[in-house]
Formats: structure tokens, sequence, C-alpha cells
């Protein structure tokens, strides 16, 4: 095996905490029962890693698949929570982890998954056409092969948000279009109306380019007005489905706002700026929404504008300071895939003043994490 | 609009929330309530003690002490009794009283004996000396547990306070309260919110929060949140819940918390603080997910607690309360269970508050998933009639006709007439839902100009029960249908016949508003009248006022009362100074004054129109100008229209204004300056040319080209332009100098085409279209296209068309667009352009060059009869100029020849040098081919007598009628 990057082995280690009460199991075939810590599959090779004792190091043992009968895993918060916080910069970290679990992704419990998913994100973000294509067929493989209804779930998330990133338009309305019709999970069916919406927004703004009279025009104001409900109910439904994630029902409001900004409707986009600062405060959501309020004339404002703070930050298990609240990589590179010449609205939901840096300087997605 | 929803919901929400919880084994259970069983260990009532009569006082302690260490608490107790019974007043077991009263406390507590267990602790504290600390404390602590069970919550308070000092004077700075002060804050507060002061409970959470450890800031939250709602602090509450979310979704609370915010919703919507409501709403979970999530926490407690069972320890004092807090998650959890129409209830107050804040968009989407997700409900009645209601208010009217003609379809009428069908509807409440739909159908119907459906679908509900409200305004509505559908005798008589039956009703007044104006439309000016005054009569402050007594001044001048139509026209204009129809009411005013040639009241009238009305104001000043040029007071004329270009620079009439004024001051009479005449339409210009929206100046230039009419005033006119021109490009007027460039160019495109094509071109250069008018553009791009730059000519027509979609020359962008896609080979964007041309121009000049170009396509398309379809409806229409008729009958007969059909195709050519002799080179091709088709045919006499005949003219291509000649020489 070549030597583990730094990062991987503080993942590692994360991941074998080496309590009971998340330790893997690995039955073999002659009956052997150990406990420890599964740490990934190499070739026909199973690498599990035991701690004779806990003042000693862990060693690790290799297990041929051939004699293993049975790999039980056990559910590791902190490797979730560590996932979780894994930026661009952790990409190669992950794909190595991705290539030594990639194996194991059909084991129930397994972390597999929840590595694909996050190694996915970053590789949307990595904003490269192969990484995005590589995002691409890593989701899609996801999508079949994940144990759980909520790993297939968000891996046809990533899948959709991969197609907005590749441009493939035509195939995201499909498949978002197909999702929609099969009663899906909340989350999934909100980042389904969001694609929709994306895509009726690009189709909107495209539109608005070639007619910027519309309003003089009354054969193509049929059109303004099929495409401003669609873009608006497609929005609004991501953001009003009951338990859709917050980092998406925040991008949803957000979008809605833009496209009222973009039609010059002050009040409702000042409406759901009001809403976006009461219903997800301290966020960056919030801080763009009350920005737009505290620009508004006054005869649009009232009193219940809060004064814009700062996102309130968390401490992570290392140490840094990274924001809570939503993220915006994969966001951008949707936008930016979708038209390079747009003449997006100063506050659309994809534009790039979304992108927000942790003070350690990891990037983050306002996409938000895959459940 | 929809009614606040007010369900079961709200009466289970109050009572749930009253079910005390604190499910842990850290403190003590408070007072059971009704919705909680009697506590678990409680003997029944029947349940007496044991006597131990034979046994002595020894026996008795031995049997108490083994009992309580086995767990007995039973036999602890009545053996601790017995023993009290005969030896508590004794001198001599006095120490042994007091070293066992307190376990038997405890043992009555565990079995539910409260009161005894609160005598017993009273006792014990009262004992002097001090049971010692620890212990003494405990005894308080467990005393006031008791009160609390004994619902003497004030006294616990007591108890508990009285309990605190020697706790809290261990507490370090900064350090968090000892467990058993921690506990005891939360049951003081407990009690304060059982006292009926749950504002004081809340208060006391916040004053000690801090200091308690996380487990118990999580209960202290949990208590903090009800004592705000309880406590109507709904603001507070929904700021706690927003900083504890975490704390307050706890699995221990989690439905607590639930029901709790939807009791926080309702109380924010009360209060009409609806954005704040939507933040507590939207955090309530679906019902199924928190059976689920509910159902899987109490298992895996159940476990917990069995296999804690089976390593059984001594019990310790609360350990009951474990017991007691399951049942009570467990008595919630079953109440919840059988909720009906929860997530509904969740979803309608939403609904509820999005449209307080008028937000129908969000209203209608929350109500369609709810109604997506919901199965039978009677709330669901309302809530299909809401949702229509709200894309109503946003004017979706198909979404409208969509949501009540699936609705009316899927429950036919015989449903709502026999209610066994489907039990769980009302069917007063079917009948009602049926008709607003039917009525929300027919107005949507009417919305989208479907007038005929719209009658029928209204006239099928007003005849049901006329006097229900639905019905009534679906009467009203007819009425309102047949104005639009342009049948005002019916809609009159239908509004006579509603204002008969319905004089009272709130829509009345827009009845008799419709009624007179429907008459006045049907030409019935007396009874328009009438209906006016009655108006007046019944709704002397009737908004529509002014609108209705205009009407009325109409008929009474189309009655020819003129002197009733004056007198009611100024009343109006004295009575309605201000308002938006007073440019009308002049105008008409003034048409009556000039008409009985009372030239000066007349002109004081149209003086009076505002110029912001813009369309009354240019009729009404042109009349003006009329009856001053009538008068014959020119300069009252020359300076009336002086002032036109100032008052209304956009106006489209400008120029006839400029050159009007051009034109009287040529007379001596109106006192205009020297050389006004030549001057002030390049003062205009200087004025106003650089003004990108007064497209009127643009006017000024053609009229002044045509009276040009020598080549000496030609060169003086294109003399004054140039300077013009030079002066404002000096001055850095951009639209000015474009303007005089066009103008230049279009001045010389008759003498000097290329100076004239030039000037276009260097006009066009740069030319912003987005403030370059259509007129301009379009001759740009004529130049363009002249000048061999197709590709800058199509960008010139699709700028027009984006800047300027209501540009008459949109024709002409149609016809060059598609002409120039055929031309490509672009067959699909070609007929993309015709589409657009038959649908957005109708009869255009440019008719017969799309159809030409639409023919072209189609033959290339390898469809000929579809060509020769569109070919001879080119042919019928009349408008289409003669040229291209005799291109549409080359194109037929080619199109026969390319069929190999050279008989039908000959009367075809015939038809052009037959008809069109004015354009020779088609009718030379018509020849040409006529000759081709007849040597088709083998019919050499024919086609010999064609060449022949095409030789004796003077048409072109004469050589290759004399070659086809030749080469027939010899064959018969």
């Amino acid at each position: 095996m070549s030597s583990l990057h730094p990062k991987l082995t503080v993942l590692i280690c994360v991941l074998a905490p080496f309590k009971l009460a998340c330790a893997d199991l690995v039955t073999l075939k002659d009956g052997q029962q150990r406990v420890g810590h599964i740490a990934g599959q190499l070739e026909n090779v199973l690498l599990f890693e035991v701690q004779p004792a806990p003042t000693l190091p862990p060693v690790q043992l290799r297990f041929p698949l051939a004699h293993i009968a049975l790999l039980k895993f056990e559910k590791n918060p902190a490797a979730d929570e560590l996932l979780r916080l894994a930026a661009t910069g952790d990409s190669s970290t992950l794909q190595e982890l991705w290539e030594r679990f990639r194996p194991l992704l059909k084991n129930d419990a397994s972390p597999s998954a929840a590595i694909g998913l996050r190694y996915g994100l970053l590789l949307l973000n990595t904003q490269t056409l192969n990484s995005r294509e590589d995002a691409l067929t890593l989701f899609s493989l996801l999508a079949i092969d994940s144990p759980t209804l909520a790993e297939r779930d968000a891996a046809l998330q990533g899948i959709l948000r991969a197609l907005l990133c590749l441009g493939k338009t035509q195939t995201a309305q499909n498949q978002a279009t197909e999702i929609l019709k099969k009663t899906p999970s909340a989350p999934l069916a909100s980042e389904a109306n969001l694609t929709l919406a994306t895509l009726a927004d690009s189709a909107f703004r495209k539109f608005l380019e070639q007619h910027p009279r519309w309003q003089e025009d009354p054969f193509s104001q049929p059109e303004y007005h099929t495409l401003h409900h669609a873009i608006l109910d497609f929005y609004l439904t991501a953001a009003l489905l009951p338990e859709a994630p917050p980092e998406l029902a925040q991008r949803a409001l957000l979008g809605a706002m833009g496209v009222h900004r973009l039609c010059k409707a002050l009040p409702p986009a000042a409406e759901i700026a009001r809403d976006l600062t009461l219903f997800f405060p301290d966020t960056p959501a919030s801080q763009i929404a009350t920005a737009f309020l505290q620009s508004l004339p006054a005869s649009l404002l009232n009193s219940d504008i809060p004064p814009v703070t700062a996102p309130r930050a968390s401490s992570t298990s290392s140490g840094e300071r990274t924001q809570k609240a939503p993220k915006s990589e994969n966001q951008n590179s949707i936008q930016n895939a979708k038209t390079t010449n747009s003449t997006a609205a100063p506050d659309a939901p994809t534009s790039t003043h979304h992108r927000k840096r942790s003070r350690s300087g990891t990037q983050q997605d306002a996409a938000g994490p895959l459940p | 609009m929809m009614c606040h929803p007010r369900s079961p919901m709200t009466a289970w929400c109050s009572a749930v929330v009253f079910i005390v919880l604190f499910p842990t084994k850290a403190i003590a259970a408070p007072k059971q309530t009704l919705q909680t069983p009697l506590h678990p260990l409680a003997l029944p009532a029947n349940n007496t003690p044991t006597p131990f009569t034979n046994l002595t006082a020894e026996d008795l302690l031995r049997l108490a002490n083994r009992s309580l260490a086995a767990g007995n608490s039973a036999d602890a107790s009545n053996a601790f009794l017995c023993f009290l019974k005969d030896f508590e007043d004794r001198q001599e077991t006095a120490l042994l009283v007091r070293k066992f009263r307190p376990s038997l406390a405890i043992s009555l507590m565990r079995l539910g004996r409260f009161a005894e267990a609160h005598q017993q602790l009273e006792k014990a504290i009262a004992t002097r000396p001090a049971y010692p600390e620890p212990l003494q404390g405990e005894l308080l602590f467990q005393n006031g547990i008791c009160a609390m069970q004994l619902n003497l919550f004030a006294e616990a308070r007591n108890i508990f306070l009285s309990a605190m000092p020697p706790l809290v004077e261990r507490l370090q700075l900064g350090a968090n309260l000892p467990p058993r002060a921690q506990q005891i804050h939360l049951l003081i507060a407990s009690c304060l919110f059982h006292e009926a002061t749950p504002k004081e409970a809340a208060a006391h959470l916040s004053r000690v929060r801090h200091l308690l450890d996380s487990e118990n800031q999580t209960r202290a939250a949990a208590l903090q949140f009800r004592a705000l709602i309880a406590g109507e602090s709904f603001e507070q509450a929904l700021q706690l819940f927003q900083s504890d979310a975490t704390r307050l979704t706890d699995s221990r609370y989690l439905l607590t918390t639930q029901t709790l915010l939807l009791k926080l919703g309702d109380g924010l919507l009360e209060r009409g603080l609806n954005r704040q409501a939507l933040a507590a709403l939207r955090q309530i979970r679906p019902f199924e997910k928190l059976l689920q999530f509910q159902d899987s926490v109490l298992a895996a407690r159940s476990a917990q607690v069995k296999s804690q069972e089976t390593q059984r320890q001594p019990e310790r004092l609360g350990s009951v309360e474990v017991t007691s807090a399951d049942a009570d998650a467990h008595v919630e959890l079953e109440a919840f269970r059988v909720l009906k129409n929860f997530d509904l209830s969740v979803r309608l107050r939403q609904v509820a508050a999005y449209q307080a804040l008028q937000r129908h968009q969000e209203a209608a989407l929350v109500l369609e998933q709810a109604l997506e997700g919901c199965s039978q409900s009677p709330l669901l009645d309302g809530a299909i009639i809401s949702l229509a209601q709200c894309w109503g208010e946003l004017e979706r009217w198909e979404k409208v006709l969509s949501l009540a003609s699936r609705f009316l379809q899927n429950t036919p009428q015989n449903a709502t007439q026999n209610p066994t069908q489907n039990p769980t509807q009302n069917p007063t409440q079917n009948v009602k839902q049926r008709s607003a739909l039917t009525y929300f159908k027919g107005l949507a119907e009417q919305k989208m100009g479907l007038y005929v459906e719209s009658l029928r679908t209204l006239d099928s509900l007003s005849q049901v029960r006329p006097q229900q409200e639905f019905e009534l305004r679906a009467e009203f509505s007819a009425a309102f249908t047949q104005l639009l559908a342009d049948h005002p005798a019916d809609a009159a008589a239908r509004f006579r016949l509603y204002l008969n039956r319905h004089p009272k009703h709130a829509t009345a007044e827009d009845a008799s508003r419709w009624f007179c104006v429907a008459l006045g439309f049907d030409k019935q000016h007396a009874a328009c009248r009438a209906a006016a005054d009655d108006y007046v009569v019944h709704f002397p402050e009737g908004e529509v006022r002014p609108v209705v007594l205009l009407q009325k001044a109409r008929s009474t001048s189309a009655l020819k009362l003129q002197a009733q139509a004056e007198a009611e026209l100024n009343a109006w204009l004295v009575n309605f100074p201000q308002h938006e129809l007073k440019g009308e009411a002049a105008l008409m005013l003034g048409d009556l004054l000039s008409a009985r040639n009372a030239t000066d009241a007349a002109l004081v009238s149209l003086a009076k129109i505002p110029s912001t009305q813009s369309r009354p104001f240019d009729e009404g000043f042109f009349k003006a100008a009329k009856l001053l040029q009538q008068s014959q007071q020119l300069p009252q004329l020359y300076a009336h229209l002086l002032r036109f270009p100032d008052q209304r620079p956009e106006s489209p009439r400008l120029a006839e204004a400029v050159l009007w004024a051009a034109k009287v001051a040529e007379s001596p009479e109106s006192g205009a300056p020297n050389h006004a005449a030549h001057d002030l339409p390049f003062d205009i210009l200087r004025r106003h040319g650089d003004n990108p929206v007064a497209e009127g100046v643009e006017g000024i230039f053609d009229p002044m080209a045509k009276q040009a009419s020598t080549p000496e005033l030609r060169t003086a006119l294109l003399h004054r332009l140039t300077l013009a021109h030079k002066e404002s490009s000096q001055s850095g007027k951009m639209c000015l100098t474009r303007r005089l460039l066009w103008a230049i160019g279009r001045a010389q495109l008759a003498t000097n085409p290329t100076a004239g094509q030039a000037a276009l071109l260097n006009a066009a250069d740069k030319a912003p279209p987005d403030s370059t008018s259509p007129r301009l553009l379009a001759d740009f791009a004529d130049a363009l296209a002249m000048a061999s730059r197709p590709n800058e000519a199509k960008l010139c027509w699709l700028d027009l068309i984006k800047w300027h979609p209501a540009a008459a020359q949109k024709d002409s962008a149609f016809a060059f667009l598609a002409a120039s896609a055929a031309a490509a080979g672009d067959k699909n964007s070609g007929l993309g352009w015709i589409t657009r041309f038959e649908k957005e121009c109708g009869a255009s000049a440019q008719s017969g060059s799309i159809l030409l170009t639409k023919a072209h396509i189609q033959e290339a398309s390898g469809d000929p009869k579809e060509a020769r379809k569109t070919l001879e409806a080119l042919l019928k229409e009349r408008a289409v100029p003669a040229e291209f008729k005799a291109d549409a009958l080359l194109l037929l007969a080619d199109s026969h020849m390319h069929s190999r059909d050279p008989h039908t195709a000959i009367p075809y050519y015939q038809r052009v040098y037959v008809m069109y002799a004015r354009w020779p080179e088609r009718v030379a091709k018509a020849y040409l081919r006529s000759g081709e088709a007849f040597e088709a045919l083998g019919n050499v006499p024919a086609a010999r007598r064609t060449y022949q005949e095409m030789l004796a003219s003077s048409l072109p291509r004469i050589a290759e009628a004399q070659t086809h000649l030749d080469s027939l020489e010899g064959l018969e």
C-alpha cells in the first residue's frame, strides 16, 4: 500500500475511534469474529485495523476477501462530521479514501456512499469539465449501488447538479421531471424543483435579453408570464416543501427574490428577503437579503429589517472556524455552465458573489451538502 | 377569503401542552394530569395495608428494613406505619422514629401515597435537632415533590426555595449549579407554570439557564418554550425556538415541541404576526415522520429499560420517574397518533399566513401540496375554494379553470345529492363547494375570452340556488360576460333582472354601473340616462359616480339634447376637476360647443384638457387649432400651434403641428416673425430633435422634401439639412445628428441614389437600436441590403424586432428575415419568421413577399401541393401588389412544369404576359417558359407562335426567343 496522505490518516483515525460502541465487525468464514475498524479494500484484500491496547498504535490487518463471511459496519458520527467539513482542498484525500471504500459500497452502513457523495460534490466544486464528468459518473454509480434510499436520493441530487454544471440542460430537465413524477423524498423533490427553476430562470433571462420591451409587445407577453410563473412556481415549491433542506430552501428563496428583482417587482422581492432574514437568521442568505432590504427606498421598508450581522461561525474539531451556513461552489459552477454571457441580476442566487470562504480558506458550497 | 383554520387540532394542542413531561430519571416527576394515568406504582384504592398485628416493634423494623432492601415499598411502608402507630409518641423510640421516618416517606412516595409521604416528610423536617446535610436538604426536596404531586404548587415552590440556600452557597463563580440545585430551579419554574404564572416561570428559567448543565438546559428550554407560549409571549417563544432549535427538537421533547409550534403558529397568526407564524409553522415536521421517529425512539428506550432490568440495581430515589416519563411519552404519542389532519392543519395555517401577507402564489403552492398529500377531509372543501381564489388573485385563470374542471368532473352533481357515497363530506358543504368552483370556472372562462363557455357555465349555476352567494355572483358575471362578448342588449337585460332581484346586494352598485354602460353601448340612450339617475339615487356616494354621469352625458348628447348635455358636462367638470376622464369630458363639451359655433366657449373647454391625458389632449389641441383657423384668428392659431412641441414633445402628431405652424407663418396676418416659416422646423429640431423619444420630429423631413419640388429648392433644403447636421454633430447631439443624416439620405435617394445611400449607411453606423426609431432602422436595413451587406441588414431587422416590437415596420422585418433564411436553406427558421408574420402582422403590404417565400420553402421541401395552395391563396389576396401576383403565377406555372404537367402550366404563363405587362422581365420569362411548355407538349406550331410573338415585342431576352425559334426550324 502506498504511504497515506496526512489528511487521510487524520480521517482514518476518526473513522477508527476504537470504541466498542462504534466498531466494525468482520466475521470470517471459519467463524472467527474480529472487532476493529474497516479501513477499506485494496484489490482482493480487506484492510482492517485493530488496536491491541489503548496505549498502542493501531495495527493494520489484511483479510483476503475469500476468507470473509460477513462485514458489519457501525455508524460513526465523527467521521460523518469530518466528511461534511471536507473542502475542495481535501479532494485528493477523499479520492484516495473513495478508491479504498468503493468496493464496499453495497455493504449496509458502510461509509462508502457518504465518502462518494462528498467526493462527488468536491469534484463538482473543482469546476473543470473533466471533474464534472467524473462527478456525474460517480453520482450515477452511487444512485444505483448505494445501500440506502436516502443515499440513492442524495446521489440523484448530485446527478442533477452535475448535469446542470455540465450544461446538459435537456437531460437535467428530463431527469428532474421524471423524479417529480415519482413522489420523491423532500430533499430530492426540492432539488428537482430547484433544477427546473434554474433552467427556467436561464430561459427567462434569455427571453428578457431577446425581448427587452416585452411590455410593448402583446405577442411576447404570454411567454413572459408563462416563464415568470414557471420559475416562481419551481423556486417557491422548492422552498415550501415540508422538510426541504434549509440550504436548498435558502437558494430557492434567493432565486425567487432574484427573479422579482429582475422584474423590478420590489415589494414581493422585499417580502421574500424578509422571509430569509427571519427563517434563516445569521446565514449568508440572510445577509444578502438584509443588504437588499437596506438598499430599498424608504417607502418599501418597514421596521422588521434586522441589522446586517456576520454569519454565525462554529468551531470545527480541528480548531478552524467555518461558516455554518450554506455554501456555494456548486451553485456557481451550475450558473457558469449554464450560460457564459448571461446578464445575471445582481442578486441572482447563482452569481459569484455568493461564493463564501471560511477563515481557513476552505470553500463551501451554497448548494449544501447532500444528505 | 379562507377562514382562519381553527380545527379540533387547536383544542387538542391546548390539552396536550399541559401534559407535564420531565421524562428523565434525574428529577422527580411533578404533577400528574388527567391525560396521564395514575402513577404506575400506586396502590389501587382498595389496597389497604397488610396488618402486622402479631409483630413486635423490633420485628416490624426488621421487616421494614428487609422490604426496603428488596425494593418492596408496600411492605416496608406498612411495617413502618404499624411501628409508628404504636411507638411514634414514645420517648424511648424517638431516635428510631427519627432514623426511619425518611425511609418511610420515600416508600410512600414510591407507592404514590404522596399525602402520607408529605405528612411524614413535614414531621421529619420539623424534627429537632435537624437532620444533617445533605439529608435535610434531600428531605426538603422530596417534600417539595410531594407538594407538587398534591397540586400544592405555591407550597412546593416555598419548600424548594427553602431547600435552595445551602445548595447555592456551594456554587463557585462561573461554574454550573450543583445538580440538585439545577433540579430545584427547574421544579420552581414548573411550580410557577402550574400556578398559572407561566410568564414568571419563563422569566425564572431565563435567569438561571446559564447556570445549568447541558442536559438541564435542554429541559429548561423545553419548559421555558412551553411557559412562553402559555403566557402568550409568542414572539419570545419564537426567538427561543430559533436560538435553541437543537435542544427543543431533542427526541424527548419532539412531539411536545411540535404541537407547541402549532399552538405558537396559531398565537402569532391571531396577533397578525404572519411571517413569524410562518417561521414557527415551517418547523413542524410531517405527521407520519414524527410518528415513525417517536415510535423508534420509544422502542429504543424500552429496549434500554429491559436491558437495565436484567441487571437490576437497588432502587434509588427518582427511579420511579423513568417509568413515569416513559408512560407520559407513550400517552402523548398515542394521543398524537389518533390526530386527524395534522399535516393539513399545519398547511392551512401557513396558507392563512401567506394570504394575510397577500402572497397568493405561496398560498396557492402550499395548498396544492396539501391537496396532493391529503386524503378526504372536511378541511379540504374550503382548501379547494381557497386555491381557486389564490390562482384567481394571481390572474392565473388557466389554473383556476383546470382546478375547477377537474374537481367538477371528479365530483359528479349527484354525488352531492347522495351523501352516503362519501360520508366524510357534508352535503350542504358539498353543494356550496360545487357552486363556488362552478362560479370560478365560469369566471376563468370569461377572463380567458371563452365567452360562450363562460355563459354556459355561469348560467348552469345561477339557476341552482338563486339567493346563494356564488349563484348570485354567477348571475352578475354572466351579465358582464355578455357585455364583454359585445352583446350589450343581452347584458343590459341581465343587469336589469339582476338589479330587480338583488337591489341590496354588495354587487348592486357595480351592476347598476354596468347596466348604465350596457345601455349606452346598446344606444338605448334614454334608458341609459334613467339608469344613471337610478345609480345616483341609490349610490349617492358611489365610487364610479363620475363614470356613470359621463356615460349619462354621452347619452344625452346622443339624444341631441345639446343644452342638457352641455349642462351635464359643465357640472361634471366642476364636480370632478381632477378625474382621469376630465380630458374626455372637456373634449366632448368642446365638440358640443363648437357644433353650435360657440367657438370661444369651445376653446375654453378644449384648453382644460390636461396634457397628461395624451389622447384627448392631442385630439382637443388640433380641434382647437381648426376652430382658430375657421375663425381666421391666425396670430392665436400660430401661437397655439407653437405651444404643442413643448407640451407634447413625444406626440406622434408633433410634425403635423410644426408644419401647420410653418404654413400659418407664411401668412403675414399670422404675426409670425420673418423667416419663421423656414426656420421653425429647424428650431423645433434643435429643441427636440435630440430627444430619442420625440420620434414625431422625424415626420418633419418627408413633407419638407416633398415641398422642395424644384432642383433649387431641393439644393437649398439639402444645404440647410447639411448645415444643421454639422451643427448638431459639433455639439455632440448624437440622436439629432443621426436623424439629420437619415433625412439627408432620404432627400437624395431620388435624385442622387449613391449619395443618399451613403448618407443612410453612414447614419446606420453605430446607431443604437434601442434609441433609434423603427422608421430609421427600417431604412438603414434596406440601405444595408441594397449595399450587399445582407448580414448587417439582417442584424438591423433583428434589432428592430427586438427593440421595437410594436413597430409598424415589423412586417418588413419578418419578410426580409424569412426570405433571407429561405435563401440560406434554413427552412425551419424561414417558416418560423413566416409564422410570426402571420400571427403578428395580419393584413400587410408584405403579405405577397411572405407568401412567395413560404411557397419557395414548401417547394424546396418537396411539398409542391402545399406550395401551390399558398400561391393560389396569394393570388386571391386583394391587398397583394400585382408584382407579387406575377411572380406567384410564374412560380405556379414552374411548379406544374416540374411536375411534368406543361398543359396546366401554360395558362399560368399566358396570364403573366397578358395581365402584367408592366414587368417586362417577368413577361419575357413567361413567354420563354410558355414556348418551352408547348415544345414539351410537342405542339411546335404553338411554340413557334409564342416565340414569334415575343420577338415582335420589345421585351428583354429576345435573343433567347430567337435561339428557341431557330431550334424549331424544320420541325412540324
